[in-house]
């Protein structure tokens, strides 16, 4: 314990680099790297015999069954079915395993608090962010090894065409470093500590589902233009994308007829990568970003209001921005797809809102100590950013398909709709900051967040009857009733907010 | 130059209660500062952000001349923190776990593992360095933890109660890690309800009371504005009557005696706390030698509370007032 060698100060790469080595050694010691691989090496060679098995199952004469005239047979090989095999598998493992095991091991850290510690450390925020993404899932990135190798083999041996190996390799990199990233967020994103396990099971769930969904839309020319949204969906459009065996059980004839046929969708096929790995980079540094500041930074919301839109900018240029010219044939299909992009959107828009809205402490800090608020700092409620987001939302339908045209054009049900749906995303500020004000306890908050999730719910029904060319007595009933809550339930809780306020500004002039 | 230097320094956290109220205190280099108070006094807030973990709501905190809210990183190479509760990565082994820590504070790999296993050594875990954490008992863990906080060598230690959990061996092995961590320059502050331990080994209290520094200085001077000019002492003799003679020599400088037992006396005497505490010394001084020349076999003779106890005892009731 001599005092005099003390530390040197490194530079900020080799910050990082001392964190990532730091946690890369805890997490496995280099005789079980060795080990792992080799056990990685064991499952490529176990997927190549599973492969093998259907292979001659599939093939063996026994097994023929009667198929209608014309029918191509599938192009049975066991090295592309192991290949397909390995890539499902590096996507389970990348794409749901590893954010689940990075949500479960930071909330864990958090929960013992020795995250505290970690922070204590001159690691910076960025070096323990990659160190945890990187070291808790390092295990599972080891045994990756082997199903790599068999993906990189099939290529060798010409079953995989060498972009194709390339554009995966990007895809499964970049796809890898958003689900951590957002396993990360996941895990930090509660004011306070929570389940290890219930994040874990959100991250896997919400990711696995994703990639289903994605992988579903890049089977369809209509939808494949979304595949990108999740690399789960980017690797199978790189897959469909040559005449294999992945495309083969995919696609059945008419589509595989219209796939060759329309040079319209396997363009699309052909960007998708390209187009998955910008995704996930972009919205991967801006998670890392809002990690880094929730790391370095507990007390402050995980998103920063300028992060916050960044963040739904991106998401819904994603999502707006592919809407194709085709399906808007008249300005009430365009008012339609305006609506159900808002539905789509809501969730996002509800979630960023929340986690940048401040802590009931922080607000009635700056509130009582009369701390200058922008609308986009982070004590300040979260009206501004969500009300900049609407207006994204409203651009980006504009730029797209042209939705405020339409919506001038619209008849007077479908304005009075559109404009109240708006009405109603432009209140959800208001519920937010008032259910983080009031409610003290995470039950209590989410309680009343069910009662609002009920109001909305009651609202989108009365939007959708207000639509409608023909309604019964009931069906106004209900149009009215909505619309009253729709202006009465914003101007109670307003009411109660401008109270709250008050009364933190009260405490302040007798304190 | 003061390697910690606090100026009015608050927190708050909602802006209607002070968790620390206009901080101000200053601590040398190799000076063991103890932070004493009732439950609530603010003494965990102080130290997290001395640690940075917690950023102050305006005032300034100053390390070895480094701003904590300015370069924080920088900063947390000369601290090393323990917490009151934490806790350890029960699958490693204390070897693994000191050199995670090493590793993140940067400490170059020549020299680690034998900084490690000297750290190990003197708080007495070397048989179980390659032992699972998890086996450890709590006072282990508890030396485990000090030695991942010194596995940098911090120039400043912060220590919320590290001895709540040790027993009368390890508080002296702590305390002589701690006197031997001042000889090498280290400045300690420590918060500790554990009075007796911090006794003889802290140099300057401070008294900690709702968010707000009440009092501080060296240990006699604090202690003796805390209890003011009475003092009791405890005297143990074989001849009691002799005693009570002694005691009536002193005149008005013995203020009471109460005889608790046969030969043991609770005397309650009248030494004005200035000079930090030197009238009391001079006192006791006195009486022993009165006590040892009339033959009254002297057993015991010292204040019946250390100062530490008459700081925090005067603080918890000014508290409770």
């Amino acid at each position: 314990m001599d005092n005099k060698s003390a530390t040197k100060p490194p530079a900020s790469t080799g910050d990082l680099r001392t964190a990532l080595s730091a946690f890369a050694h805890r997490s496995v010691r280099p005789r079980h790297a060795a080990q792992l691989v080799l056990y990685s090496a064991g499952i490529a060679l176990l997927l190549m015999l599973v492969a093998a098995w259907i292979v001659g199952e599939a093939t063996s004469p026994a097994n023929q069954v009667y198929h209608y005239p014309g029918y191509v047979p599938l192009p049975w090989d066991t090295i592309a079915l192991a290949d397909i095999f390995a890539l499902i598998l590096l996507a389970l493992g990348l794409f749901v395993i590893a954010p689940a095991t990075v949500a479960a091991s930071l909330a864990g850290e958090r929960r013992a608090g020795t995250l505290d510690q970690l922070r204590t450390t001159p690691a910076p925020p960025l070096g323990l962010l990659a160190g945890v993404v990187v070291g808790a899932p390092l295990r599972l990135y080891l045994l990756c090894v082997g199903p790599l190798a068999l993906h990189v083999f099939a290529t060798v041996t010409g079953r995989v065409p060498p972009s194709v190996l390339v554009g995966s390799l990007f895809v499964l990199g970049a796809g890898a470093v958003l689900s951590v990233l957002f396993g990360a967020v996941l895990a930090l994103a509660p004011q306070r500590d929570s389940g290890g396990a219930l994040l874990a099971l959100g991250a896997a769930g919400l990711s696995g589902f994703a990639a289903i969904v994605t992988t579903g839309m890049s089977t369809s020319s209509s939808s494949a233009r979304w595949a990108f949204l999740h690399p789960g969906g980017a690797l199978s459009s790189l897959m469909l994308s040559f005449d294999g065996l992945w495309q083969r059980m995919m696609l059945s004839s008419w589509r595989l007829e219209t796939l060759h046929g329309s040079g319209s969708w396997s363009t699309v096929l052909s960007l998708i990568p390209a187009a998955s790995v910008a995704l996930s980079l972009v919205v991967g540094a801006l998670l890392a970003h809002a990690a880094c500041r929730k790391l370095a930074s507990p007390e402050r919301p995980l998103f920063g209001k300028v992060s916050a839109v960044a963040i739904f900018t991106v998401l819904a240029a994603a999502i707006i921005l592919p809407v194709s010219q085709e399906s808007i044939y008249s300005s009430r299909a365009a008012n339609s797809i305006t609506l159900a992009l808002g539905i789509v959107h809501l969730p996002i828009l509800l979630m960023l809102t929340v986690f940048s809205t401040p802590t009931p402490e922080a607000f009635a800090l700056a509130v009582r100590r009369g701390q200058a608020r922008g609308p986009f700092s982070d004590v300040a409620g979260p009206q501004g950013a969500a009300w900049a987001m609407l207006t994204i939302f409203l651009a980006l339908c504009a730029v797209s398909f042209g939705a405020l045209g339409h919506l001038l054009h619209a008849s007077g049900r479908d304005f009075v709709a559109v404009t109240w749906a708006f009405t109603v995303a432009g209140s959800l500020p208001l519920f937010v900051l008032f259910g983080a004000l009031r409610f003290q306890t995470g039950g209590a908050r989410a309680a009343f967040y069910a009662a609002i999730f009920a109001h909305l719910i009651f609202q989108m029904i009365g939007i959708g009857i207000a639509r409608e060319w023909s309604r019964n007595q009931v069906e106004l009933s209900v149009v009215e009733v909505a619309g009253v809550l729709g202006v009465v339930v914003p101007l109670v809780v307003g009411v109660m907010l401008a109270r709250r306020i008050a009364a933190i500004r009260a405490t302040a002039r007798r304190g | 130059m003061p390697l910690l230097r606090c100026e009015h320094v608050c927190l708050s956290y909602d802006g209607l209660r002070d968790a620390v109220s206009d901080l101000t205190l200053a601590v040398e280099p190799g000076s063991i500062f103890a932070l004493v108070g009732p439950n609530g006094a603010g003494k965990t807030s102080t130290l997290r952000m001395l640690a940075t973990l917690q950023p102050p709501t305006s005032g300034t905190l100053v390390v070895d001349g480094i701003d904590l809210q300015r370069d924080p990183e920088s900063a947390r190479r000369r601290i090393g923190y323990l917490p009151d509760h934490f806790a350890l990565y029960d699958q490693q082994t204390p070897v693994e776990y000191l050199e995670f820590f090493a590793r993140l504070h940067g400490v170059p790999s020549k020299g680690r593992r034998a900084r490690i296993d000297a750290l190990l050594e003197e708080l007495d875990l070397s048989e179980k360095r390659t032992s699972p954490i998890r086996t450890l008992s709590r006072g282990m863990r508890q030396r485990l933890g000090l030695a991942k906080t010194l596995v940098h060598e911090p120039k400043l230690l912060l220590l919320d109660e590290p001895a709540s959990a040790l027993d009368p061996g390890a508080r002296i092995k702590l305390r002589d890690a701690l006197l031997r961590l001042r000889r090498r320059e280290v400045a300690v502050i420590i918060s500790s309800h554990i009075l007796p331990d911090l006794a003889g080994l802290a140099d300057s209290v401070g008294i900690m009371e709702g968010g707000r520094l009440i009092s501080s200085g060296a240990i006699e001077d604090v202690a003796g504005k805390a209890r003011g000019a009475e003092v009791v002492l405890l005297v143990e003799v074989g001849h009691p009557d002799r005693a009570r003679r002694v005691f009536g020599d002193f005149g008005a400088r013995v203020v009471a005696v109460e005889e608790a037992a046969p030969g043991r006396f609770h005397v309650t005497v009248n030494a004005p706390p200035a000079d930090g505490g030197r009238a009391l010394e001079e006192l006791v001084a006195d009486l022993a030698d009165a006590l040892v020349l009339r033959g009254a076999r002297l057993s015991h003779l010292a204040p019946r509370e250390s100062a530490l106890e008459a700081v925090y005892r005067a603080s918890a009731a000014s508290a409770v007032a």
